[in-house]
């Protein structure tokens, strides 16, 4: 399928910040099952703007605004496409155990993806989850699907039940957030349970509003915000398969990465420092459209999620 | 002589039969003192020497020592040689201990030492350079890749980074013990960050001065190179510069070393800076002076490296230098010691050195590490956990003297936490056996009494690494005590190299600086403090004024009760202090009591006298070094004045005569406070920007009551006498009642006051005269290039101001339409002082801008 999406962020500030720095995780990566034929990222006030590849493979952007400035406005576009993708997943017949012992050679590069970080923590109700869940003995693939369903099951979605910092102790007690508190959940399940698992940020096409006669209504809106975060699992093949467990699915089409982390604090779409003010609001824009191409039927959808200041897309 | 002799003779507390190797016992009455003496362990050439120095501190009389003990102490105090102790208020300065009684390292000695110091450097870099690359280390197995990255000080955005010429260790500190055998044994490798060397170097200072005759036949290697020889040594780190800028960044006052900083800052000659005193633009780092600013190559941090910028790492801190990382990166900027270094705070990865120099070199390690249990080895931690008692339990990489826990000095329950803790998380322990540190003679009530000590020395990191002829001696405070650090206590002594008959390598060629850095213009930073020194302190003063008055002019006219006829001037008050001004008439204030001790002392009124002088206090504080050691005294005592009044509540029982008491001590210190300043301030940019503070705010000040007083709605009746008092006040208010009568000799009429207030240049509180100030101060700080035409410049707007100020033609104002002038002060008027204050304050924010906060449309030119 192919994608173009239009990603704005804009800062307003309380009195006008006198310097401002960010860092900018915007630009969806290439891989295997998804390509990026192109991507530009504007920025107002404009200054240069600088780039590098972080530890993780992620594509990184700086902003450095040294002067008066009564907002900061960010603007990512980027034309993607992603491919189809087997499931790899059906073809694992094996246990957790056996999964386990056979990435014992990449202990060494796993390493990241197996351990707590700062918001993937383990704690009783993680290893509970993970006992139930995953046991040695239990299959592989459809444990891990049924972990999956289990968590779009049992918590709730809420936007504004839960900000960027929330751990997922804290999760696990209110028991509804957004997506990226269900990726961080499953991630620490998977990790307790010695599974590597790593935390993806990225986009989601939202379904399209159909009328009668099952053609879509409407066109993508602006103001939606289809921002998603989801996670990804080490195969057994060596290959990192995607859970999405907001929608209770597997990764597919219509998820677009744009990078990933040990959580969510590897790669925040935005993150900065100002001086100068002591408040600001931030509203983020997401608009994500199916382009007509040559094969593929065009259609085009996006959410019309509330924008929050750190709303994800709601389901 | 034979030496045996000489040190029976000459250190009867620490006498010998057998002379080394042998675990010393003091006999029946110091039964916890255990341990090796130093003096018995010296060769010859030391023995001979501590036998001198023996003599020479004990010969000239007993009280000989005490009279130096007492005389360094004194020298310490002289020179600030501070420390934060932990367990302590923080920030709170204490004087290090000081003993005259120096150590000795012979020749030989100090050889081993420097080879093995520098291997130790080479094999460190060697591990960084490889870690923060290819990671051959990692996939040899040669360290655990876990100990790597399960530590927060492994930083990640710096794998893949170049650094200059490979060197990420420029400075490195290693603690030095000796074992049972005598032999030496590092105890601590600071690799990242390292302290210790003004304090080193202070301790010669100290002994010069306190016992010069000791030092005069001593032949030793000098010392007070260093700074030079530390910032010669940097320089040659930067990238693409021939005159590379060095400045050293500091946390700031709170942090325990800050004196090191300071003193080491200032003996480099470079600035001592914190994170805001730094921008990144365009990846490049610049230090914001009043001048403009400053590209810097070369960054001595003597901050965590997770603290040096705020966005590339992740935390909460928003400490650091916002961007940095983007100059690393490019290669703009050099970090020393270089950004992933704090790893190297790891013991455990410590531990592994011998192999790591195998590794990378297929040499063996010169001088062993003490031997350390890995708690996260299996073995190694039932080992420790076997045997708790024989160990000293540490942090795996913390390096604060609550990550220590001595298990022989532990009760059971407390030993059953630890051993709780070890066996949950492992990884965050190593255990070592007591630290075998040495005995050396101190001085103590009576003679010389033995004390335990340790040795620090210092290293320049590089393609061959050279270690300094200087080291640090802590010892311990109390006999028994194995405790050396400053932060728990201990003291320290002059450590004493000497020069070998060619065992050591001559000095370098000594440390000539052929180019000292270029003096760089004062940092916007303590600018910004200095301005708004001066504008807190004139707050305060106009504040106390106004209201003293106000209380006055109440009092001298009972038959003017009515609130109304004073309310242009409680409004005057109000607009003074930042207050909308109907505050007074809405704000619940039942009586006088109330309303001074809000204006005077509210901690929770933001404009309050009290919080002013608080501000003013704060902001001297961190400029410490820029403000006069008398004007700090004077603001200290101007503090005191207000807290101490703050501790009970201005209330009836005082009635008046307190608050009046009050009133005057506040402006007799700050009239104290401005002739100090005077009188000791150098008229450097530092007094231009005191000046630029305190005009600015005075000038604002003068503006705005003025208005108020003259503003007076036409709906509102005020009797005639009430205005004339009103016109009165405002001239006490600002001081100017005594201009006011030699100048004019009738009541005050509302022409000739604003004439007064504003345009008489001969006035010191008139608007005009501010001005003139401060113009003439924005050329001073300027120069020559401000009078260039700019349209943002602050030079320019205050030339304006003051052209119109001066010529407007008050007349006109007063009475527009040319009849006779009214009483009361016209629109015309009115919005003429209200346009002149918004002037007054841009004014103020284009000072700001151009000087202190570097706008972008300032550099970019």
């Amino acid at each position: 399928m192919f994608f173009h999406i239009e990603h704005t962020t804009e800062y307003r500030y309380s009195e006008p910040a006198t310097e401002s720095f960010s860092e900018l995780r915007l630009r969806p990566r290439d891989s295997l099952r998804q390509k990026v034929s192109r991507h530009s990222t504007r920025v107002e006030p404009a200054v240069l703007v600088e780039s590098h590849t972080d530890y993780f493979g992620n594509f990184v952007e700086t902003v450095s605004i040294p002067f008066r400035h009564p907002s900061l406005v960010v603007t990512s576009v980027c034309d993607v496409e992603t491919k189809p993708f087997n499931d790899v997943l059906a073809s694992v017949q094996m246990s957790v155990a056996e999964a386990r012992q056979l990435h014992a050679g990449q202990r060494r590069e796993l390493h990241d993806f197996l351990r707590p970080s700062q918001i993937v923590t383990f704690q009783e109700g993680v290893w509970r989850l993970a006992d139930e869940f995953l046991p040695p003995a239990a299959p592989f693939s459809g444990s891990l699907r049924a972990l999956n369903t289990h968590l779009f099951r049992t918590l709730r979605y809420r936007p504004g039940a839960t900000d960027a910092g929330t751990t997922v102790e804290q999760f696990l007690k209110v028991k509804e957030g957004v997506c990226q508190d269900f990726a961080h959940l499953m991630i620490s399940v998977c990790r307790a349970a010695g599974i590597p698992a790593r935390y993806v940020s990225g986009y989601i096409e939202t379904d399209p509003v159909l009328g009668h006669d099952g053609e879509p209504l409407d066109t993508a809106l602006i103001g939606a915000t289809a921002s998603h975060a989801w996670l990804e699992i080490f195969t057994p093949q060596g290959l990192w398969v995607g859970f999405d467990p907001t929608n209770d699915c597997l990764e597919g089409e219509r998820h677009v990465q744009i990078g990933i982390g040990r959580d969510y604090a590897d790669v925040p779409p935005m993150k900065g420092i100002f001086q100068g003010s002591n408040a600001q609001s931030l509203s983020v824009q997401v608009r994500v459209t199916r382009n007509a191409d040559t094969t593929a039927p065009s259609s085009s959808s996006s959410s019309d999620a509330d924008a929050d200041a750190d709303a994800e897309w709601s389901p | 002589m034979p030496s045996e002799q000489t040190q029976s003779q000459a250190t009867p507390v620490l006498s010998l039969s057998s002379v080394t190797q042998v675990p010393l016992r003091f006999g029946p009455s110091d039964p916890g003192i255990g341990g090796f003496s130093e003096v018995a362990l010296a060769g010859e050439r030391a023995a001979d020497v501590y036998a001198r120095i023996r003599k020479d501190l004990l010969s000239p009389g007993p009280s000989h020592l005490a009279r130096v003990s007492a005389q360094s102490r004194r020298l310490m105090r002289d020179l600030g040689v501070t420390f934060n102790l932990y367990r302590d208020e923080p920030a709170r300065e204490n004087i290090l201990p000081f003993d005259p009684f120096p150590r000795v390292l012979d020749a030989a000695t100090w050889d081993l030492l420097s080879r093995g110091l520098a291997q130790r450097v080479r094999v460190w870099n060697e591990f960084f350079r490889d870690l923060y690359d290819t990671q051959e280390v990692l996939r040899n197995d040669i360290v655990p890749f876990e100990l790597v990255y399960d530590d927060p000080r492994y930083q990640r955005n710096a794998v893949g980074l170049k650094v200059p010429d490979d060197i990420f260790v420029h400075v490195a500190a290693f603690d030095l013990a000796r074992d049972e055998q005598g032999r030496w044994v590092v105890v601590e490798d600071y690799v990242g960050n390292t302290t210790g060397v003004t304090y080193a170097l202070s301790a010669r200072n100290v002994l010069s001065q306190a016992a010069p005759e000791l030092l005069e036949t001593a032949d030793l290697l000098p010392v007070h190179t260093y700074p030079t020889e530390l910032l010669e040594h940097l320089r040659r780190f930067a990238r693409g510069t021939p005159e590379p800028r060095v400045v050293l960044l500091s946390p700031g006052i709170f942090n325990s070393a800050y004196y090191e900083h300071s003193s080491l800052a200032r003996q480099m000659g470079v600035p001592l800076v914190r994170g805001s005193d730094l921008i990144v633009l365009n990846s490049r780092c610049f230090l914001k002076t009043i001048g403009g600013l400053e590209p810097i190559d070369v960054i001595y941090r003597r901050v965590d490296e997770a603290f040096i910028d705020p966005v590339s790492f992740r935390g909460d801190s928003q400490l650091g230098v916002p961007g940095l990382m983007t100059c690393v990166r490019k290669g703009t900027v050099t970090i020393a010691n270089a950004v992933g270094t704090g790893l190297g705070d790891n013991r455990a990865i410590a531990a592994f050195l011998p192999r790591l120099s195998r590794f990378y070199t297929r040499e063996p390690l010169l001088l062993p590490t003490i031997e350390r249990r890995l708690c996260f080895d299996p073995d190694q931690r039932e080992m420790v956990l076997g045997d708790l008692r024989r160990h000293v339990v540490q942090h795996v990489s913390e390096r604060t003297t609550n990550a220590v826990w001595d298990a022989e000095t532990m009760d059971d329950a407390a030993l059953d936490a630890l051993r709780a803790r070890i066996a949950r998380t492992p990884g965050q322990f190593v255990a070592e056996p007591r630290l075998p540190l040495t005995l050396l003679p101190a001085a103590a009530d009576d003679g010389l009494a033995p004390r335990h000590a340790g040795l620090r020395c210092f290293v320049f990191g590089g393609k061959n690494p050279r270690v300094f002829p200087l080291a640090l001696t802590r010892h311990a405070p109390e006999a028994g005590s194995r405790v050396i650090s400053s932060g728990l206590g201990g003291g320290i002594k002059d450590t004493w190299i000497l020069r070998g008959a060619g065992t050591v390598p001559a000095p370098e060629s000594p440390a000539i600086v052929a180019s000292p850095q270029r003096r760089l213009r004062l940092g916007s930073r303590i600018a910004d403090s200095l301005f708004w020194m001066g504008r807190y302190k004139t707050r305060a003063e106009n504040t106390t004024r106004i209201l003293r008055v106000l209380q006055q002019v109440q009092l001298e006219n009972p038959a003017l009760q009515r609130a109304q006829a004073w309310a242009p001037l409680w409004e005057a008050l109000a607009r003074a202090t930042g207050h909308g001004t109907n505050f007074f008439k809405s704000a619940p204030f039942q009586r006088q009591q109330d309303i001074s001790q809000y204006i005077l002392l509210d901690r929770k009124n933001p404009a309050s006298v009290l919080n002013n002088v608080a501000r003013l206090r704060e902001n001297a504080r961190v400029t410490r070094e820029s403000v006069p050691p008398e004007v700090w005294a004077v603001i200290n005592h101007l503090w005191q004045t207000l807290d101490t009044a703050s501790a009970a509540p201005l209330d009836d029982t005082d009635g008046l005569p307190r608050i009046q008491d009050l009133e005057q001590r506040i402006l007799d210190v700050v009239d104290t406070l401005s002739g100090c300043a005077a009188k000791n301030m150098l008229r450097d940019d530092t007094w231009h920007f005191w000046t630029l503070g305190r005009h600015v705010e005075r000038a604002l000040t003068t503006t705005l009551v003025t208005r108020q007083v003259l503003l007076k709605r036409a709906d509102e009746s005020v009797a005639a006498g009430a205005a004339d008092t009103n016109f009165d006040a405002l001239l006490r208010m600002l001081a100017c009642q005594y201009a006011y009568r030699s100048l004019f000799q009738t009541r005050p009429t509302p022409k000739n006051v604003v004439s007064l207030l504003l345009q008489d240049a001969a006035l010191p509180r008139s608007v005009l005269h501010c001005l003139e100030a401060i113009r003439e101060s924005l050329e001073k700080v300027g120069g020559p290039e401000t009078r260039r035409r700019d349209s943002s410049s602050p030079l320019r707007t205050c030339a304006q101001l003051t052209s119109e100020v001066e010529f407007t033609d008050l007349d006109t104002l007063f009475s527009p339409t040319g009849e006779q002038a009214d009483d009361r002060a016209p629109l015309f008027l009115d919005a003429w002082l209200e346009d002149l204050a918004a002037r007054l304050t841009r004014l103020a924010t284009e000072i700001s801008d151009h000087h202190l906060y570097h706008q972008a449309f300032n550099i970019l030119r």
